[in-house]
Formats: structure tokens, sequence, C-alpha cells
């Protein structure tokens, strides 16, 4: 029948059809490329990938991305240095800041470092290993990595270092405890510094000209300073718990045929950002309006005369404090923002992130100098170049000279005219928390009182990094801050001695168990914001 | 990609290919069907017998028909014993009575691929809603109208005003990346964009609106919901969370016809929050001018700012439907348009929608063509949002009480310094240092200076043709084009407060305003080729197959901008942006994916009491290119089985027909696009993004799979006047993609996994009775009940077992269940008791744990239509039973001290709670600020802020009046009075709960500043000619 043949003809072509339809697949692997992502050749077109990480690290280091900037340093690291103080009640004001510690906050120090800086390292030296033109690359990576991941342990203690990128059978990633942690950072150290070295004379490589965001002259030269001056850091960060590493690594970092620390100011270490520095934005009345002078602030660089104050803040507005430099005391009991808005904002910075300056290794020098380190010169000079580093650093040279000589004005009594309970937040004449050290070098003083001269210096001179100020200061325990007024820790975290740290981020219990619960029991107490680190002793005589 | 053209191409041409010789011309013949009671009837089938060819009878029972000299016509009606009348040459009409099938009174349904089947022999659970109950209480956006009429069925509608999207949820939430069951018109599917909306409590981001509010009611024939898997396995992975089946009108043959329909409703905010105007404002700690934004100040008798505020909105919607045709030809023009003013002052809405539909047969009936183009244009001026950012609300509830709140309708003032207009509220001045806060701003400031523009244009084509070799065996080819633009701008003025306004560059750049703008087009494509029999293959055995294949291609494209920097202040302009700086907010997206699949079903008929329905289907998704699934694609199947019992054994009298349906379905689904070959860096803006993103643990990505079990029972009762449907099921949802924040420890610490196993199972239940049914009067009353369950039985064994969704509270936990809440608790003693500070009486949060989920138990919908004579009632209630939400909004105005609860406390002398202090005393009243600080604003002890979700409301009522106009002109004009959402019988929240912050996944249950439910109530004209 006819009619039966066409109809089982066309039965025949549709079900052909429907059979090929699938053969259309091939292109599913055009399809499903993301057209955002970066191609092989453009990968490699004028190290276009290779610098990429190196530029996110180093713009991670202190995190350029204001939102993360507010979280990992301004509401930690700036506010209890007592650089800074947020005159926001965030949180019903039950926050970091009065001892509720924050993880929804606190946890981006740790996230923020894994991902912005191990990943992109860790891809640089993996990359280095086949390619010999990349050993300067090589070398920036580890001191990047060095630089943030110290950071890092430095706000909550064990990290993953050694163990990056390697499970374990359970999927587990394990932690370094702290005191394992510095030998790894000074051993990638030391193989940054030797390549460094040996690169010194030759011609920046186009990669690492493209890479740099911190030199645009000199740059092996610069990194190999800036390698120096980190180690020195952290030798005298250890100095009370491993005494002898410190020495050793001390002394290398001074000894000057390995290329010698910062000295001048030229040689300081700025990342240029690809964004406004974030600070100007959270402390800009036209923009978030969340931070400002901190109280120590007012009272020691106001109590020192210091013209630097100027350069770092800007005079109070409010009417009760009016054209003073005028603080907030952090961890106080605050109903709203407004109340504190006049108080001094910060002066706006450049479009770039200090991560260290010469002033800094000028006082690491005075330090190591006291503590007889070989190479590390004579403290009193350390001590007042430091002084003069810094001032020329912000335009005051001026007035360096009678600053040093200056062996009378102490930090001054703190007021704070609109408390919500008058005088409250006020810090008398008479308080244990207002120290009497003086600016001018005395030799005939203790060791003790070298110290807190020295490091309080060094304190004015590293603002804004509040993350290494309030390191040195649990070092150290200088220079003497204010403790807080609220605590809501609920006896959690002592107000005496104050917070020492911030916990091991709950993401990392959720996705790491085994391995955070065995970093947490050997933290040498509970995993909260009042156990102490292992170089942060209680013990703070010289 | 040549050979992919080539079937294209083969697709469009197999129709054409296949010519049969035109018969030749022949006469008209004209006729009326009527029915027992003389009346005409509608939609009857008319078919001239051993030929393709025929018509439908219009609205009149009327027809017209070409037909050779003589022959035979069927005529076959649902409900109605089919008649066969034969014709010769001598007769020009023919009049015919049917007379009702007492056997079979069930209805054809439209099911999966728009095929067409008897509903006797489903094997699974349908709903259908004609169109007409849609356009009886209009809503905009007429998927509002289906709450409360259809079991299994939730809807939750973003707090945008009218226009805004709708989330609809069939037998609950399933998965972590779309719930949104399938839309589809006539067949087709077409792509719903995610309405989205603002998130987080900071908020800030505006509904886009859906597809859903573009469509025109009156164009709807019916809706019909198949709300499990097994009804949309055929649509594969797009049909996993049930579909919505629309079916659009037709012209009719035989006649010219035009329907118009005018309504005009008036919206008015009829749920506020209790606010309080008894305390003032909280006085300076120095004496001075207070600037604090809370009321805890001194007692008194303050001005009720939020009086007058919000406007009685307006809708007008118009719509004209012309249509007419021949037996050959029908065609169906409509056009339709929505202004609508809101009743937030200056939002607008504006709507227009076209559609043309033609069908046209060729080649003496044997090819059939269906085309169908809809455009849709919509702008949208200051389309409300919730969050903290940019919204109007928090500065008319939170002004502190005893300010004046008339002084700031003058919104800005002339600024000496800068010589502009800026912002004045009583804490945000520029020129006297106050800046305010992200908490709120001067309302009629966002309304005017941070206002929001919208467009939307969408184009809905589709064409079908179908060629029929027999009576019994078809080949459709079928294609649908749906193309969108949307466009969005929001332009910031300067003296914006700062979090939200430009940014400044000291000594550079003041705050110039900031300008967001948006563009995006997506195309989506779909075309399907279908072979579809039906044969008796003898008296008892009937078979109904397809055989398929399809095509769906999406893709899409997006640009954002955000400039915080502009030279110059206050104009918006892509040329004033600020060059020096880098621009960091200018992104582009893409979205692309095509799925090509294969599928077949068949249903086999039995002795007419067992159906018997399998299908199959394998997909290929260019999602898992590169995945092991690549090649293979992923097969799924279901099978389900029904039985007729009355065929089978006597029922007793009062039973008039029983029928039981089981049936079991998987569905597959693919994963996000781009995520099985990812680069090492991505172009961010104007930065590489390096990736940190990868499988988990080396393990590639493959299809989840859900599998659902149905069983179901459909019966009818006293002479048909009660029947009843009942659904069971369980729905399992495994393997489900995740992108998951992992550990930090590694390269990828956003991991990408297959894992969960998330279950669903629930009763449905419809039952419908005519209560009266005479000729003059009739009351028919229905109602809808729906519980569902659900649980998390499963997550990635390795990784956490609490997995945010949606950045708010809700969260997936191990054996917790969707829409769990997750936050700040009370902290409890070992009884349980609440405890405070022993300092000073102040709650003391515990850990983040569960406190609330925002599924309700049980849903309720109660409808009911009474006529009598030319009168028609008809009304709705409906309730959610059980389940949570918080008010963000509400723990805002306790902490600030504007809500009544706060000043009822007040005047208590505290919060009565039942608590102990840290040394086990027991305290039963504390200080009202005290405890609303605690418990109060977005990150206090959000335990506090959450309440109970039940509501039981009066959705719909409408009274219609048939005018008994009797003319050749008018063939029908009827008048309403129509209202929707007019009054809670009970709500327990301080606002209303079905009121979402966004309606994306995650969001559910939350309210921030949204904008208060509306009670509309107006007037509906419809005139047919």
């Amino acid at each position: 029948m006819n009619k039966l043949k066409y109809i089982s003809k066309c039965v025949c072509t549709a079900l052909v059809l429907v059979a090929l339809i699938p053969g259309c697949t091939a292109n599913f692997e055009d399809l499903n490329t993301d057209p955002l992502g970066l191609t092989d050749e453009q990968a490699g077109s004028d190290f276009e990938l290779v610098a990429a990480f190196l530029q996110q690290a180093q713009r991670a280091v202190i995190p350029e991305d204001v939102g993360t900037y507010q979280l990992t340093e301004n509401l930690i690291s700036d506010c209890y240095s007592g650089y800074m103080a947020a005159q926001a009640p965030f949180r019903s004001n039950s926050n970091n800041l009065t001892y509720e510690l924050v993880d929804g906050w606190n946890s981006n120090v740790w996230i923020y470092r894994y991902v912005n800086v191990m990943n992109p390292t860790y891809k640089v030296m993996e990359l280095a290993k086949s390619n010999t033109n990349f050993k300067d690359l090589d070398a920036l990576a580890r001191i990047i990595k060095v630089s943030a991941m110290a950071r890092v342990s430095e706000k909550i203690g064990p990290i993953i270092y050694s163990k990056y990128n390697v499970s374990e059978a359970d999927g587990s990633i394990s932690y370094d405890e702290q005191k394992d942690i510095y030998p790894l950072f000074f051993a990638d150290l030391e193989k940054a510094i030797t390549s460094l070295k040996e690169l010194k004379t030759v011609a920046t490589s186009p990669q690492m000209k493209k890479a740099d965001l911190a030199y645009t002259a000199n740059n092996y030269d610069n990194w190999l300073r800036y390698a120096n001056t980190l180690r020195l850091r952290l030798a005298l960060r250890i100095v009370k718990v491993a005494p002898a590493l410190a020495k050793t690594q001390g002394e290398a970092a001074l000894d000057p045929q390995n290329g010698g620390l910062l000295e001048a100011n030229s040689q300081n270490c700025f990342i240029t950002t690809s964004v406004t520095h974030p600070l100007n934005i959270i402390t800009s009345p036209t923009d978030w309006s969340d931070t400002r002078m901190g109280a120590p602030m007012e009272s020691i660089m106001g109590g020192y005369n210091d013209p630097r104050i100027g350069k770092y803040f800007v005079p109070a507005k409010d009417p009760a404090v009016l054209n003073q430099f005028k603080g907030i005391r952090s961890g106080i009991d605050i109903k709203d923002k407004a109340t504190y808005n006049g108080y001094s904002e910060l002066v706006r910075f450049p479009q770039k992130m200090q991560l260290m300056v010469a002033a800094e290794s000028w006082f690491l020098k005075a330090e190591a100098a006291l503590r007889g380190w070989t190479n590390a010169g004579v403290a009193k000079t350390n001590y007042e170049t430091g002084i003069d580093r810094s001032m020329e650093m912000h335009g005051a040279s001026a007035q360096a000279a009678a600053y040093k000589n200056d062996a009378t004005s102490k930090p001054k009594p703190y007021v704070d005219p609109k408390a919500l309970t008058a005088g409250q937040n006020d810090v008398a004449a008479t308080s244990p928390y207002l120290s009497t050290i003086t600016i001018k070098w005395d030799d005939a003083a203790t060791n003790d009182k070298k110290l807190e001269r020295i490091i309080t210096q060094k304190w004015i001179a590293l603002f804004p990094d509040g993350e290494e100020a309030w390191a040195e200061y649990r070092r150290t325990g200088y220079p003497v801050l204010f403790p807080v007024v609220v605590n809501l820790s609920a006896g959690r975290i002592p107000t005496i001695p104050g917070v020492r740290r911030i916990q091991i981020p709950i993401r990392e219990y959720n996705t790491n168990g085994p391995a955070a619960n065995a970093a947490a029991a050997k933290l040498g107490g509970a995993d909260t914001g009042a156990t102490r680190l292992w170089w942060d002793v209680a013990d703070k005589s010289f | 990609m040549k050979k992919c053209l080539f079937i294209w191409f083969l697709t469009f041409i197999v129709g054409t290919i296949s010519v049969v010789p035109a018969q030749a011309q022949d006469r008209q013949l004209t006729g009326k069907v009527s029915d027992e009671k003389a009346e005409g009837l509608p939609g009857v089938n008319i078919l001239i017998k051993g030929t393709t060819r025929g018509t439908n009878s219009d609205g009149e029972g009327k027809f017209s028909l070409s037909v050779p000299a003589s022959g035979i016509l069927i005529f076959s009606s649902v409900g109605y014993t089919s008649k066969e009348v034969s014709f010769n040459s001598s007769m020009t009409n023919v009049d015919i009575d049917l007379v009702p099938d007492s056997r079979n009174l069930d209805e054809v349904v439209v099911t999966a691929l728009g095929i067409e089947r008897k509903a006797e022999s489903l094997t699974y659970s349908t709903q259908a809603i004609k169109g007409a109950e849609l356009t009886r209480a209009k809503d905009p956006n007429p998927m509002n109208n289906l709450v409360g009429k259809i079991s299994g069925l939730q809807i939750n509608r973003s707090s945008s005003g009218i226009g805004g999207s709708v989330n609809i949820t069939l037998r609950g939430l399933k998965s972590n990346r779309s719930n949104q069951p399938l839309y589809v018109v006539d067949g087709l599917p077409i792509t719903n964009t995610a309405g989205s909306g603002s998130e987080g409590s900071f908020g800030g981001g505006t509904d886009r609106g859906d597809i859903l509010s573009t469509l025109n009611a009156d164009d709807i024939t019916s809706i019909n919901v198949l709300k499990g898997a097994s009804a949309s396995a055929l649509y594969g992975s797009q049909g996993a969370n049930g579909a919505i089946m629309i079916t659009t009108k037709k012209g009719t043959s035989g006649r010219t016809r035009i329907d118009f329909s005018s309504s005009a409703t008036f919206d008015k905010a009829f749920y506020m929050p209790k606010l309080q105007y008894s305390y003032g404002q909280t006085p300076s700690a120095d004496g001075g001018t207070s600037y604090s934004e809370e009321s805890w100040g001194a007692k008194g008798n303050y001005q009720d700012n939020t009086k007058g505020f919000l406007n009685t909105g307006s809708t007008l919607i118009n719509s004209i439907g012309l249509s007419g045709g021949t037996d050959k030809v029908q065609n169906y023009f409509s056009y339709a348009n929505t202004t609508n003013k809101g009743i937030l002052p200056t939002n607008k809405f504006n709507q227009h929608t076209l559609s043309f539909r033609n069908s046209t047969k060729f080649f003496g009936d044997a090819l059939s063509f269906d085309g169908n183009l809809m455009y849709s244009t919509q702008k949208i001026h200051n389309r409300p949002s919730s969050g903290l950012y940019f919204g109007v609300l928090p500065g008319v509830y939170m002004f502190p009480r005893g300010l004046d709140f008339d002084k700031y309708k003058q919104y800005e003032y002339m600024s000496p310094t800068r010589n502009l207009y800026l912002q004045d509220w009583y804490n945000i001045n520029y020129d006297k240092g106050q800046g305010g806060t992200h908490h709120q701003q001067n309302p009629y400031w966002v309304l005017n200076r941070n206002a929001t523009d919208q467009t939307r244009n969408n184009i809905i084509g589709a064409a079908n043709l179908k060629y029929t070799f027999t009576d019994w065996l078809s080949l459709s080819v079928r294609g649908t084009l749906n193309q969108q633009w949307n466009k969005f701008e929001r332009k910031v003025y300067a003296g914006t407060q700062g979090i939200i306004s430009g940014e400044t560059i000291a000594g550079v750049l003041n705050d110039n305003g900031r300008y967001q703008r948006e563009e995006g087009s997506g195309t989506t494509k779909y075309g399907d080729i279908l072979l579809i029999g039906n044969k008796n293959l003898n008296e008892n055995l009937e078979l109904n197959f397809t055989l398929g294949g399809s095509i769906n291609d999406i893709k899409s494209s997006n640009w954002a901008l955000d400039a915080r920097k502009l030279k110059t202040a206050n104009a918006f302009l892509l040329n004033n942006l600020y060059r020096d700086a880098p621009i960091n907010s200018l992104k582009e997206t893409f979205v692309r994916r095509q799925i090509q699949s294969v599928f077949a079903s068949a249903n086999l008929g039995i002795n007419k009491y067992l159906y018997v329905d399998l299908t199959a289907r394998n997909d290929w998704a260019s999602t898992l290119a590169n995945t092991p699934s690549a090649k293979s694609g992923y097969f799924y199947y279901s099978a389900g089985i029904t039985t007729v019992l009355g065929e089978m054994f006597k029922l007793p009298e009062w039973n008039n027909y029983s029928k039981l349906r089981f049936s079991y379905a998987q569905v597959g689904n693919d994963v996000s696009e781009f995520v099985t070959q990812i680069p090492s860096a991505k172009f961010g803006s104007g930065l590489l993004e390096i990736n940190n993103s990868g499988v988990f643990e080396g393990v590639p990505l493959k299809p989840e799979i859900s599998g659902s079990f149905e069983l179901g029972y459909e019966a009818r009762f006293i002479n048909n006047r009660l029947n009843l449907d009942v659904a069971l099921y369980k729905t399992n949802t495994k393997n489900q993609y995740f992108s998951f924040d992992g550990p930090l420890g590694m390269l990828n610490t956003k991991v990408l996994l297959n894992a969960g196993d998330v279950e669903n199972k629930g009763i449905e239940i419809s039952l419908g009775y005519d209560v009266i049914d005479t000729d003059k009067f009739s009351w028919k009353t229905g109602l809808n009940y729906t519980a569902n369950r659900n649980k998390v039985l499963k997550l990635h064994p390795q990784l956490a077992q609490t997995y945010p969704i949606g950045g708010n509270f809700n969260v997936l936990r191990l054996n917790g269940s969707f829409g769990d809440f997750w936050g700040k608790t009370f902290l409890r003693d070992e009884a349980g008791k609440m405890m405070v500070s022993t300092k000073d009486s102040i709650p003391l949060s515990g850990p983040d744990g569960y406190i609330g989920n925002s599924n309700p138990k049980a849903l309720i919908g109660w409808n009911n239509t009474i006529t009598y004579g030319n009168l028609s009632l008809n009304f709705t209630i409906d309730g959610r039973f059980g389940g949570q939400v918080i008010s963000i909004t509400e723990g805002y105005l306790n902490s600030f001290g504007v809500s009544q609860a706060s000043a009822d406390a007040r005047d208590n002398g505290g919060v009565v709670i039942d608590a102990v202090n840290e040394d086990g005393q027991a305290i039963t009243k504390i200080s009202a600020k005290k405890y609303y600080a605690a418990v109060g604003n977005r990150d206090g002890i959000i335990e506090g802020e959450v309440y109970n979700a039940t509501n039981i409301r009066m959705r719909e009522i409408s009274l219609y009046y048939n005018l008994p106009i009797k003319s050749k002109l008018i063939s029908n004009a009827s008048i309403g009075l129509v209202g929707r959402n007019l009054f809670f019988f009970r709500n327990d929240a301080p606002y209303d709960p079905e009121l979402n912050t966004t309606t994306g996944v995650g969001g559910q249950g939350l309210d921030i500043f949204g904008l208060p439910t509306t009670r509309s109530m107006g007037v509906n004209l419809k005139l047919s000619f």
C-alpha cells in the first residue's frame, strides 16, 4: 500500500533526524568555555598571567580591598594597636572592640591571604621549578608569601604552611605550630635572599618589571633589603622564646654581605594598589565614616607634641573638641555613630600600601644593638636615625632635632567629653596606663626603658600598619596602651592584659575539622582571644 | 557546526516536502451545537469522518465548516457522548444536541510538550485553572492569581510592588540553585529570568521582574500545573520542579469576536508595622543638638510621620482581543496595557503587551501551522526595593520622634560650599558635618535623588508545523525564540549618604554622585520534532506514543557599570566618568548553555481501565563538556500505571468514578555553565582574577538526579457533585551540584562537587463540591490542602554540615530542612532558660544555631463560586499554617525605640522575660532599651526577631453581574467588583509573610524594610462583541 510506505518513509526520516541531533555535541567544549577566561596565548603575552599572580599576592599582603581591609585590619589590629578606633557601634556595639570576637569578620584574615597570596605564590614557585628564567619571580613569591603569612600567624597562631595543598588520607590539611613556622619563614627568606644576591648586579628582567608593584628601579636590590629587614623583624619577634635562632637569623639579616637593610626612605616598600587606599574610604565622612584617630595616638603623639600628628590626622570638627587632635578610646560604650563623627579623621593616603619603611629597620637595629647582635651598630644612633627617617618621610625633618632632644614631654592624659557616662573613658595623669617614657635617648636608662623608648617611637613610625604595631605591642608590652572600658566577652578575654589573638576561623573547623582541632589542641590554651601566641610571653621584662 | 545547521534546515523543511494533492474547494456548512438545556455548547470538536478536516464550535456553540457534497460529521466534546450526523448536498445547516456522558466526565488535559491526553489515562497529578479565573480579579502578574487554587503550589512574592517577580514552588524546595518550575507556553518552554532582588540586609538591589509579569492574563485560555517530575519528565531537567503549562487563546472559526476588558483597581498598604509616637528622640549626652537615630527619650505626644506618606496606588488594565477565522485560517490578536501608580510615591509601572496568533491549515488540512508572536514592553520608575541601602521606608519608620518630619519634605538645601543642592536630613548635612549612617536617608531624597529606571522588552515567537499522516499519526516540528532586552539605571546624586554615594579623592574629587547602569539581553531558542501516534490497536487496546528530539539553547550577556567617581557632580553620562581613576566596576557577564535531547513516551490503554505510561529521555548538556558524561549524556525514565476502578469492578451507586494511579520518575539535571574547564585566570574588571575553584578531590562533576514516587486517587461521588483528588509523593534529589567554600589549605578553595540527598514528601488534596446546582442558583466550593515535609538526608560527608545559601540566614544542614534559619541564639542555661548578664541584665548571646524554618507546615485554599441568575460571587480564602519568618524590620524598629512594642515595654517598666542571670537568679523583667539593643538590628540575637508565619487571609472576592443586554452587537457584557488581598483573619507576624526580599534561592521568609502588603479593590468591565 502506497500510503503505508509513505508513512514509514516519513517515520524513518524523523527517526534519523532524532538520532542525528546528539551528533551536534562536538561544539560543547566551545560552548562551555568561559568567555571571560584568559587563553594560553593571552596568559603568555607580556608575562600577563605570572605577573598577575604576583600582583594579586602583593596587593593582598595588606588587603587593598576596602571591605576586606576593614575586617582584617581596621576592626582588629588598627584598633587593638591604639592607632584608630571605630566610631560606629557595629553589631549593637558587641564586636571585636568590646571583646565579643566576630568570626564573620576575623575569618577574613585567613581566607583572604590563602586565596590571594598562598594560591598565586604557590603557582609562581611551581612555574619557576621548570623555568630557570623565573628565579627572580620565585624569590619575590617567597618574600611576599612570608610577608603575608607572618601577618596571619601573628594574629591567629598556627597556620597551614608546610603542608599547603597537601591533603592527608582523611582529606584534611595539617597545620604547623607557630614555633615550627618561623624556621620555615626563615628558610623561604634565605632562599629568596640567595637568589637576589646573585641577581643584584644584573638588569631587571621584563617579567620582574611587570610583576613588581613596589619598585621601578633597583628592583632586586630593594627587594633584597626588604627581605633582610623582614628577616630581622621576624628574628626579634621570637627573641624571648627562641633566643639562639633569633640571634642567628638576626645577625644574618644584619650581615652587610647579605645585601643590607632598608636604610633610606627611597627604599621604602609601598605596594601600588589598584584602588584608592582603603583607609580613605573607611574614614571619609562622605564615604563610610567608620574610623577615627585612636585615643593612645592623641595621648602619646599629643603629649610629645609630635609634628607628625598633623600628617596622620585631621583636627576635630566637633564643637566640643574643635580643632584638637581628638581620638576615640577603643572598646567603649557607643550609642550611635554620630557621637564621634567630629573627632579626628585620618588624613588621606596616596594610592599605595605601606608594607615596610626604612625607619622601622633602624628601630629594629636599635633593639638588635641593645641585644648585642653583631653588625647592629649603636643603639642611640639607630634610634635617632629611625626618628629622622620617619620625620623625613612625613616632611617634618625641620622639627626632628628638637624632637629628639625633648627629655620632658610625656604621653598626656585622655579626656572624652562625649562619654555616655561622664569620665568613664578618661585616662587620668595618675593612671598606670599612661606611660612616663620620654623621647630623648638616655644611655643610662635600663634596657627595659630603652626598649620601651624604641618600641614607642617605632609604633609612631609604623603608622598606619596596625598589624605590625599590634604584634610588637603584644611581644613587648609597648607602647603602654589603654585597656577596654566595655568587655562583653563574659570573662573569656580578661580586660588585662587584653586580647592576645583571634580565633581559628569556623570555616576551618567546618571544612578541615581534624586538622583545625589538632592545631587548636596545641595552642596551649583554649581557642579564644585570651590565649597567648608562642612568642607572646607573660613576662615582658627585657 | 555545519552538520547542526543542516539538521536545523532539514527539521524546518520536513513538513513541506510531504505534499499531498489539495482537495477540490467545497461548500460551507453551518450549524449550532447545544447541550441538554438547549444552550449553545462551545468548544465541541467537529470532524468530517475519514478525514482530518474539522473545526470547533464557538462560544455560542455555532460552527461553520467547508464540507464535501456529502459525508458524516462527528461531534465530540469532553463530558458528552459523541454523535455522528450524516449530511448530503441539500443541507446547509446542521443543528444538533449533545447529551452528557454519565461515564466520562473527564477532561482532555494538556500534558508535557503540549500533548493532549485524556485525564483518565494520566498516571500523575495535574490541576488546571481556567483563564476566566485568572482575569476575575486581575493581578498584573497572572501567577499571583494561582494562590489558593492549586494544591501543592506555594507562591512567595517579592516586596517590590506591582509587576514584581514571584517565586513559585511546587512540592517543596529541592535545589540550592533553582526551585522554579518550568514555564511553558503552548507546549514550548520559555525561560524565566530569575527575579532576584536584594538579598543581604543592606539590600540596595532591585527586583528586575520576571517574564511572567509580561504575560497578558486575557490571552490565557487555561493554566495546567504539572506538579511532579512524573508529569514533566519529558521536559527533562527543566521540568524537575514541575511545570506551569500556559495555553493561550486561538481564533475561532466561523465568526469574528471582539473581547474588551477594563479593570481599575486601587491599592492601599494595610499591614503596616506598629509604631510608637509616645517617646521622643534620645537626647544628646552633652545636652546639645541630638543627632541620635533612636527614640528612647522623653514621654510625650509626637507626630505620626507615616500618615500620608504612602499613596493610594492605582492600577488600570485594559485589554482588547480580536479573533476570527474560517475553518482553514484562524487569527487572534490582542493588545493590553497596564498603568500603575504605586503606593510608594513616584513609583510608576507601565506595560504594553501585543499578541498575535495564527492557525492555518494547508493541503486539505493535512498540514497545520500554528504561530504565535508575543511582544511586551515594560517601563518601571522607582520599583520598590528592600533593605537599608537606598531604602525609603527606614527613614519613614525610624525618623526620631519629636523632630519635624514635614520640614524634610524639602529634602535638599543649597550648599554654600559646593554651590549645588545637597541632602537635608536630621543627621545628614554636609555643611554641618553630619554624615548620617547607612540605616536611613531622607525618604524624599531617596525617591527623587536615588531614583531607578528599568525597561524590559520581551518577544516570544513560536511556530508549530504539524503534518497529519493519518488519523492516528502526526509529525510536528516546532520552534520558539524568546528574546529579551533589559536596562537598569540608578542615578545617585551628590549628597547621598556616604556609604552608598560617590567616592572622593582627597583634594581632587568631591562626592559627585554615583551612576549605576546595566544592560543585558538574552536569547532562548528551543526546537523540537515530535512524532505522535494515537492508535486503537484493537477494541480494547489503545496506544499513544511520542518519539522526539529537542534542542534548547540559552545565551545571554549583560554589562553593569557602577561608577562612583564622576568628573562633574550629578551628570549621569558615560562621558562624565572620572578618567584618572580606574573604572573598577564595569563588568560583563555571560551565560551560555545548550541541551540536546531525545525522548520517547508510550501510553498503553487496556480495556479503558488500565493505563501504563512509560517515558525515557537522554540529555546531552554543554555544561558537562569535559566530564565523563559529556559523550553519553545522561539517561532517565519514568513509569506509571493507573486504573479506572469503575471499569474493573462494580462501584457502589454513590461512587461515580474512581481512579488509582502510581508513578515513579527520574529527572536529571546538569551543572552550572563554565565550570568543567576552568581557565587559570579570568578577566575581572581591569584585573586578572586568579582561579581558585575546581572539583573537590579531583572527582569529576556529574549530573544531578532526582527520583520521585507519586501515588494518587481521584474520585467523584454523589452524582458527580463531589470530586476528590489526593496525591502522596516523595522526591529525593541527589548529587546536587554545589559550589562550596572548601578548605583553604588547598589551591582550589571554592570546591565544585556533587553531594546531598534532599527529600520532600507530602500530601495534596483537592476537594470540590457542587453544593447547589440548579438552573438559577448554583454554589460550587473547592478546597485545596497541601502539606510538604522536607529533610536534608545527606550532604558531603567531608565538608561542613551546614551550608549557607543566599547570604542571609538560610542554610542547608544535615538532618535539617530547606528553609532553615541559622542565626544568633539566646544563651540558655541547662534548663533551657534564657540567660542575661548579672551586671546589667543584658540578654547574652549564645552560639549560632537553628532558629526556625520558613516553610509552612500546611497550605489551605478555599474557593467558592456562587451564581444566582446574572450575578456571580467568587471568593478565595487561603491560609498558611506553621513556619517562621524573620523580621529585621521589626528588629530595627525595636532597637531604635520606634516600635509600639518598645513603647508598651517602656510603659510596663520593661520587657517581661523568663530568664536567669549568670548567678542563677531569676530575672523576670529587663529594661526595654537593653533588651532590644541586644535583640534588635540585623546582627543582634536574631532568635528574638523570629515570628510565627501562620496567616489566614481573604485572598480574593469578586462580584460580577452579567448585564442582560439583548443586542445584536454585544453578545456579552459584565461588570464586576473585585478585591484582592483584602484582610487577614489571622496573622502572627509583624508583616505579610508571603512577601520576600528576594525571589531567589535563600532570602525566603525574611523582611528588611520591604514595602507593606497592599489591599486592592476595583471594578472590572468585560464586553464581548
